[in-house]
C-alpha cells in the first residue's frame, strides 16, 4: 500500500476517536516537518518547538482534511504558515523585548553551537539574514524548494498556484537572495 | 567568453548541486566579482545543505503526543473555566440590575413630578391639543 492511501486509513481512524494512530502520521513526517522548521527557524531548538506546534495545530485541523490532495501536500501548507506566523511574533517578540533586542548573532552563536567554528556560523547568519530579508511568499517557496527539495508541480500545489506562477515566484525570490548574496563580502 | 550578465543568470538557477557550463565556469575562474558571488553563492548552498542534514531530536513524536494530551485538557479545563465565569457574570448582571432599579426608583418620588402634569392637564392653554378638540372637521371625519 502506497504512503498516500495508508495515509487516508490512519486520518479515518484518528477521526473516528483513535488519538494513538496520530503517532504513526508524526513519525511519518516528522523528520519533513522538522527540516522545514529548520529552513525558517534556523536552529533546532525552535525547529523542534514549531514542528511541536504544526502536529498540535494539524491534528486539530484533520477534519478540515478533504483529502483532494496528498496529506504531505496539506502539511506543508499547515507548516509553512504556521512558520511565517511564528516568525512574525518572534519579532514583535524582540522589538518589545530589550535582551531580545540585542543582535542575532548572539542569538546564533549561542552555548548550543560551542563545537561549530566560526565559518559556520558565519555561514548560519548569512542564510538566516537572506531568507528573513525576503517577503514571505519567497520565503516559503525557497524552504519548500531548497530544503525540501519539492518540484514546481509540488511547489505551486503548497502554494495555491499555477505551475507557471510558482516558477516565477522561485526565479524572483532566487534573484532577489543573490542581490543580497552579492552584498556579502 | 560569457559575460558576467549571464554568468549572474546561470547562478541565480543554480541550487548547489546543479553543474554549470564549462564556458562560465571560465569566465568565473578570470573576473573577480563574478567570483566573489561564486563563492558566496556555494557557501550559502553549503549553509543550507548543512540546516537540511540536521536531525529531528529523538522522541518527538512521544513529546508531540504528550503536549496534544495537554492541551487538550487544558481546553476542557478551560472551557469548563469559561462556562463558570459566564455563570458567574449572568449571577452578578442580575443582581446589579435589582439592586440599581430599586436604588434609582428611589431617587424618582412620584410627588415630585405630579404637579407638572397636573398643572400641564389642568391649564386653560393646553396648545395644539385644544385646537384640534375645537376643528371644525373633526366630527365630520366621525
Ligand atoms: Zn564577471
Amino acid at each position: 500500500m502506497n504512503h498516500q492511501a495508508d495515509d487516508k486509513i490512519i486520518i479515518e481512524q484518528i477521526l473516528n476517536g483513535d488519538k494513538q494512530a496520530y503517532t504513526l502520521l508524526v513519525k511519518r513526517y516528522q523528520q519533513k516537518v522538522f527540516r522545514l522548521c529548520m529552513g525558517f527557524m534556523h536552529n533546532p531548538d525552535d525547529a523542534a518547538d514549531l514542528t511541536q506546534e504544526v502536529f498540535i495545530k494539524a491534528y486539530q485541523k484533520l477534519s478540515t482534511y478533504k483529502g483532494d490532495s496528498k496529506f504531505s501536500t496539506w502539511l506543508y501548507r499547515v507548516s509553512v504558515n504556521m512558520a511565517i506566523n511564528s516568525q512574525r511574533k518572534q519579532k514583535i517578540r524582540a522589538t518589545f523585548n530589550f535582551y531580545d533586542n540585542g543582535n542575532e548573532t548572539q542569538q546564533i552563536a549561542d552555548t548550543r553551537y560551542a563545537d561549530e567554528n566560526i565559518n559556520e556560523l558565519e555561514q548560519k547568519q548569512m542564510v538566516k539574514k537572506i531568507l528573513d530579508s525576503l517577503p514571505a511568499s519567497q520565503r516559503k517557496a525557497i524552504v519548500l524548494s531548497h530544503y525540501e527539495e519539492l518540484s514546481n508541480k509540488e511547489l505551486a500545489e503548497v502554494m495555491g498556484l499555477s505551475v507557471k506562477a510558482s516558477e516565477s515566484l522561485l526565479y524572483r525570490a532566487r534573484s532577489n537572495m543573490q542581490k543580497m548574496i552579492k552584498k556579502q563580502k | 567568453m560569457k559575460n558576467c550578465k549571464h554568468t549572474e543568470e546561470c547562478l541565480i538557477a543554480f541550487d548547489g548541486k546543479s553543474t554549470i557550463d564549462k564556458e562560465t565556469i571560465a569566465h568565473i575562474q578570470q573576473c573577480e566579482s563574478c567570483n566573489t558571488l561564486y563563492a558566496n553563492t556555494l557557501s550559502f548552498h553549503e549553509a543550507i545543505h548543512n540546516e537540511k542534514k540536521t536531525q529531528s531530536p529523538p522522541f518527538l513524536a512521544t513529546r508531540v503526543m504528550a503536549a496534544l494530551e495537554k492541551v487538550e485538557k487544558q481546553g476542557i479545563i478551560q472551557f469548563n473555566l469559561r462556562r463558570e465565569l459566564q455563570l458567574v457574570f449572568v449571577g452578578i448582571a442580575l443582581i446589579l440590575g435589582i439592586f440599581s432599579s430599586v436604588f434609582f426608583n428611589k431617587g424618582h418620588e412620584p410627588a415630585e413630578n405630579t404637579p407638572v402634569l397636573t398643572d400641564y392637564f389642568f391649564t386653560e392653554n393646553t396648545g395644539i391639543e385644544q385646537q384640534w378638540l375645537n376643528f371644525d372637521n373633526y366630527e365630520n371625519e366621525q
